[in-house]
């Protein structure tokens, strides 16, 4: 609670690109009102906990953007009506809703896959993989999927 | 610095148009989906770095943000539509090499239970 409403006053005054004192109280009253009117339920967020790992993560992915950005543009060069494309099911590995769903929208974020169904009862991803033109690749790319979300929750998961 | 602002420009400027292209080349919505919002994600990314280079920090400070949402939006909204294509049979399944959600589709529509994961 406290944590989100810094974070919206911070938002407030990069918004406006300076900071004086009536502008942060200005900022103060605008995220009460928003914690008021649109209140959500509490998510225990471990974010900063490690934060060498996060700074790892994001290394990861903007890496991962630039490379498979590269391959989709390829792919699409390349072969274009002819690409072919997989729907793989890949295990969830961690339980904490807060987890999957970073791990969903980081796994989104890159180029190449995106994740078209989430059972969360079974703990399965289904995940879009673009570009994939035999079983060695569909099972990189599962590889993938599971190596990123063990990036996830070494960077803020559940220990063990 | 000014070299550099231009060639992260450019850059940027060289992923839209990639995704662009594969827009165009792409045969079905999910893979055309990629090539729309993925090369551009990037592509949005260096012109923001680009452009912050040149301006004084606290505009900067707003394309900061700008970057941010936008890497916050972006994956829920390919999601969202790619979703919404696969359920709408918009996927074209002559491009798929295998298909792991079409058998748990098929036994949920023989068992008559609700779809999972809705």
């Amino acid at each position: 609670m406290i944590s989100t409403f810094v974070w919206l006053v911070v938002v407030w005054l990069m918004l406006w690109g300076s900071a004086d004192l009536g502008l942060v109280l200005l900022g103060a009253v605008v995220a009460a009102g928003v914690l008021l009117l649109y209140p959500l339920p509490p998510v225990r967020s471990r974010v900063l906990r490690r934060p060498h790992r996060l700074v790892g993560l994001g290394l990861f992915l903007v890496a991962d953007l630039v490379i498979s950005g590269i391959r989709v543009a390829w792919d699409a060069a390349r072969y274009g009506r002819k690409v072919r494309a997989a729907v793989i099911a890949v295990p969830v590995l961690s339980d904490e809703d807060y987890v999957i769903a970073t791990a969903a929208n980081l796994l989104s974020l890159g180029p190449g896959k995106f994740v078209l169904q989430l059972d969360r009862r079974e703990r399965v991803f289904y995940v879009y993989a673009l570009g994939v033109r035999s079983a060695a690749e569909v099972d990189r790319a599962r590889a993938d999927v599971l190596g990123l979300q063990r990036r996830v929750i070494k960077a803020f998961g559940e220990p063990g | 610095m000014n070299v550099l602002s231009a060639v992260l420009l450019l850059s940027g400027a060289l992923f839209c148009v990639l995704g662009a292209v594969g827009m165009l080349r792409l045969p079905d919505v999910p893979s055309r989906l990629q090539a729309a919002t993925k090369p551009q994600t990037l592509g949005l990314l260096l012109i923001l770095v680009g452009t912050a280079l040149r301006l004084p920090p606290s505009y900067a400070v707003g394309l900061a943000l700008v970057a941010l949402f936008q890497m916050l939006t972006a994956p829920v909204l390919s999601q969202f539509l790619g979703r919404a294509a696969y359920r709408t049979g918009a996927v074209d399944e002559s491009t798929l090499l295998c298909d792991d959600l079409k058998s748990v589709r098929d036994n949920d529509a023989e068992s008559g239970s609700a779809s999972p994961g809705a």
